[in-house]
Parts: C-alpha cells; sequence; structure tokens
C-alpha cells in the first residue's frame, strides 16, 4: 500500500529526487507519483519542480521519528500505552480516537500524532490552524470510569502538563490562560481540547488532544484569530518535533493517572504558578450573563475564580478575555 | 407526590452543583435547598425544572410535547416518554460547529449510541450519547444555554 508518509518523508530529508527513482522507491507508477505531489502542494507542502525534471522540498523539515518519540518515554508511560501511531495526515486526531473507541468494547490507552491535520478543532466548533511540520498534534485515548463532571479539573491539569514540556525545553515566560491555553508572554502557543464519549454506566473514554505550535509559516499564522507565537519564534531556534511529541506523551500520561487518582488538587499549586489570569482584569462571555471582575486562582475543581464587586464566583463555561487596564 | 420520588430528587441535589430544585406537579409542589457553599457556582437562568428531573429512564406512558405540559397523577407519577438529560454542568451545543447541522431534530428517530449533543465546560467536550431508541419529540434547550447537571436536554418517544 502507497504510504504518503514515506513520500514526506524522502522529501522532508532534503536533496532532491528523480521522479523515476522516488516512484520506483515507493512502488507506484510516475503519473501516480506527479499525482501524490499535487496532494502534498494542496497540502500546503512547498515541493518544487526544477527545470531538470528533478523535484525536492524547499527546505528540509523534520519529520515525526518514531525511535525519538518512543525515546522520551519513561516506564510508567510505556507500561500504560498499548500503542503509539503516526499518521501522515487526518481529520482531527481526536475524532481519530473517539472513532477507534467507539468500535472497541474496552479500549485500552493509546497515542496519536499526525503530521497534518486537515480539519483540527477546538472549543464550540472553532478551528484549531495548523500547518504540515509546523506543529505537534497529539491525542491520548484514555478509558475512564469517573463521570463526566468529576473529569472538569483535568482541562487545567493537561494546561499544566503541556506548561512543564515547554518549560523543559527551555522557554521562558509560560502562562496558564484559564482553563487550559498555554500562552508565552502571553500569546497562544498550544491548544488543548478534551473529549469525552461513549458515555455508559460502566465508564466512557477521554480524548485529550494537543496542538503546540512549534514553527508556523505566514500563511497558516495569518488565519489565526488571536495574538500567537510559536516555539521557533520564542526559542530562536526550531526545537525537535519528535523529541517535543514524546516528553508531551509522557507528562501527559503521568498527568491522567495522578489526575485519576487524586483529582485536582496535586495540579492547583503548579496552576497557580503559572495562572496568567491572576490579578488581572478580566471579561468573561458565553457565561449565563457578562461578567467583569478580577481573576482570583482557581478553585480545588479546576473552576476559574472570579472577583466581582467583593463576591467571589466560580466559573466553569465562558470565554475569558483580559481587559486594558484603564 | 410519591416519597420515592422526593428521595430521588435529594439524592440527585446532592449530587448536582445546584443548590435548590423546585418541582410543580398539578397542585403539588416541592422544593429542596441545601444550605448555601462559601463560593457560589454560576447561576443559571432557572434552576427550577420542568416536572421530569430524574436521570434515571422514565416509564413507559402515553406521549405528551413535553414534560413540563405532564399531566401529574399523584398515585403514580408519568413523565412525557424518557428524557435524556444533561450528565454534567455546561454549555449546550446542538451540532458540533455553529455553521453545521444540528445532530438531532424533532421527529427524528435516533438509536442507541447516536450522539444527541455535546455539553461543554472547561474546554471538555461531552458527546452525549442516546441511551434509547426512539423518536425526539422535544428539545427542551437552545444552542449555546447553560445546563445543570440532570436537566432534561430531550425527550423520546420510546414506542414511536
Amino acid at each position: 500500500m502507497f504510504q504518503r508518509l514515506e513520500l514526506f518523508r524522502r522529501l522532508a530529508g532534503g536533496g532532491t529526487h528523480s521522479p523515476g527513482s522516488l516512484a520506483r522507491e515507493l512502488d507506484i507508477g510516475v503519473p501516480e507519483l506527479a499525482e501524490e505531489i499535487g496532494v502534498l502542494r494542496k497540502r500546503g507542502l512547498p515541493v518544487d519542480s526544477l527545470d531538470d525534471g528533478r523535484v525536492r522540498l524547499r527546505a528540509p523539515m523534520e519529520v515525526l521519528d518514531r525511535d525519538v518519540v518512543l525515546s522520551g518515554l519513561g516506564g510508567e508511560s510505556r507500561r500504560a500505552l498499548e500503542k503509539m501511531e503516526i499518521l501522515f495526515e487526518v481529520e482531527s486526531t481526536n475524532q481519530y480516537l473517539l472513532d477507534l473507541a467507539r468500535e472497541d468494547e474496552a479500549p485500552r490507552p493509546r497515542a496519536c500524532l499526525a503530521e497534518i491535520q486537515s480539519a483540527g478543532r477546538g472549543r464550540g466548533g472553532r478551528s484549531f490552524h495548523s500547518a504540515p511540520g509546523g506543529n505537534v498534534l497529539l491525542s491520548l485515548l484514555w478509558p475512564v470510569a469517573l463521570p463526566p463532571a468529576e473529569l472538569m479539573g483535568l482541562s487545567p491539569a493537561i494546561g499544566v502538563a503541556v506548561a512543564r514540556v515547554l518549560e523543559s525545553e527551555g522557554v521562558e515566560g509560560v502562562g496558564l490562560k484559564w482553563p487550559n491555553d498555554v500562552l508565552v508572554r502571553g500569546r497562544k502557543v498550544s491548544g488543548i481540547l478534551l473529549e469525552i464519549g461513549q458515555d455508559r454506566p460502566g465508564g466512557g473514554v477521554l480524548v485529550a488532544g494537543v496542538g503546540i505550535n512549534v514553527s508556523l509559516d505566514q500563511a497558516t499564522a495569518r488565519a489565526i484569530d488571536q495574538p500567537w507565537t510559536d516555539l521557533h519564534r520564542s526559542l530562536g531556534r526550531a526545537p525537535s518535533r519528535s523529541r517535543i511529541a514524546g516528553r508531551l506523551i509522557d507528562r501527559m500520561v503521568h498527568a491522567i493517572r495522578l489526575y485519576m487518582e487524586r483529582g485536582f488538587d496535586p495540579f492547583r499549586s503548579p496552576y497557580r504558578e503559572r495562572d496568567w489570569l491572576q490579578g488581572k482584569a478580566l471579561r468573561v462571555e458565553g457565561a449565563p450573563r457578562e461578567l467583569l471582575g478580577t481573576g482570583r486562582g482557581v478553585d480545588e475543581r479546576g473552576a476559574l475564580l472570579i472577583e466581582e464587586q467583593g463576591r467571589v464566583t466560580a466559573l466553569i463555561s465562558g470565554d475569558v478575555s483580559v481587559r486594558a487596564a484603564s | 407526590m410519591d416519597i420515592r420520588k422526593i428521595k430521588k430528587l435529594i439524592e440527585l441535589l446532592e449530587r448536582s452543583e445546584v443548590d435548590e430544585i423546585e418541582v410543580h406537579e398539578g397542585e403539588e409542589s416541592v422544593r429542596i435547598r441545601r444550605s448555601p457553599p462559601a463560593v457560589m457556582t454560576v447561576p443559571a437562568p432557572g434552576l427550577s425544572y420542568p416536572a421530569a428531573p430524574a436521570p434515571s429512564p422514565a416509564p413507559r406512558g402515553p406521549a405528551a410535547p413535553t414534560p413540563a405540559e405532564a399531566s401529574a397523577d399523584a398515585a403514580e407519577p408519568e413523565m412525557a416518554g424518557h428524557a435524556v438529560t444533561s450528565p454534567m454542568v455546561g454549555t449546550f451545543f446542538a451540532a458540533s460547529s455553529p455553521g453545521s447541522r444540528p445532530f438531532v431534530s424533532v421527529g427524528q428517530r435516533i438509536e442507541v449510541g447516536d450522539t444527541l449533543c455535546i455539553i461543554e465546560a472547561m474546554k471538555i467536550l461531552n458527546q452525549v450519547e442516546a441511551d434509547c431508541t426512539g423518536v425526539v419529540t422535544a428539545i427542551l434547550v437552545e444552542n449555546g444555554q447553560p445546563v445543570e447537571y440532570g436537566q432534561p436536554l430531550f425527550t423520546v418517544d420510546l414506542e414511536a
């Protein structure tokens, strides 16, 4: 079977390639190869055709490397995960795992990474924009016995896990914007979306999806409707996506297991240390009514505490923005 | 009102984020309140439910348009078909994204496991799946509306 990921790997490694030998190596015909190269271009990969007919990727790219990803996993995650797979392209890594879980009577924990996500999503049906080779796109599937209402705090807990991975890469100024946006100096660098499905008496499944901007091109960046940044800009160099992916899987497995055992409590203090909304003037929309108040951290369940005229309210829903200082 | 039903309401209150439940059934009504916590959760627009608050499957009975209109028989409380209730406090989404078609509409036949809606809280999307097979007779909440734990979202006619 033709593997688009293989073609991407060969081009991403750099150099120029003759279509004839590429086609032979991939065991397809030259016309099919031309079609496949067309598909890669459509996905936003700059594949050039040179005058002599050879093709190349304009600049070499780091392809997700399975061995490097796996080397980031400690014993706990190795034991816990049944499978770790790398896809070339998928609509959404979250949806992919939710669909798999639907067909499985007793799904086991597994991880899924993708190079390209064509329909990545965020809260309220918003899109998560990504570029080929420009992000870490990871989803973890986990069977859960807790009812949905008790899983809410896992959302900021995963935010803490992502923040720690970025810090271990040397990123400075990492903050958390409730419930779980990860920021670098106030600009969003990572989005997290948790989904729960298969809610049955015996338990359901949780899928935790994380997207991290590593190096975004201008075209992708233009589609993002909020202040953003990527790790390349924050660090002044492009870190290894495979290494980040491995560390991320490891941290997330640990965070999920810890949460299932002890809830949000162990995450409250590390969350506070990175709470970007603490003491800021906030506006919350989409809650039952608009709220204007001051950020007062999070409570023991991970709900946002906001003080409005001396009264503190715990919020579990709504869009939070920081008001400009007057 | 049936004592078992009141007991069920108390259990519902204990498990939920709600501080007070008031239920009217014909001439009768009951209000259950707990002492206020130190920190308030965000108040939802209506904390009193229509007369079908129990998250357990309702007994089969004659179909009525909505639970709120169901006539109450004190001896044997009946609900309008089967109520699908919210598994958590959050925001109700009828479709996967603002532009797309709702998961279900009134009159639609559903089967066990079909996704009916999404309840979102703290960026966790909870896909609410059908726990029964039947025809949707009412959608009780608006897209984007906050919902409480155990609040009825849909009624389903199991015999249709």
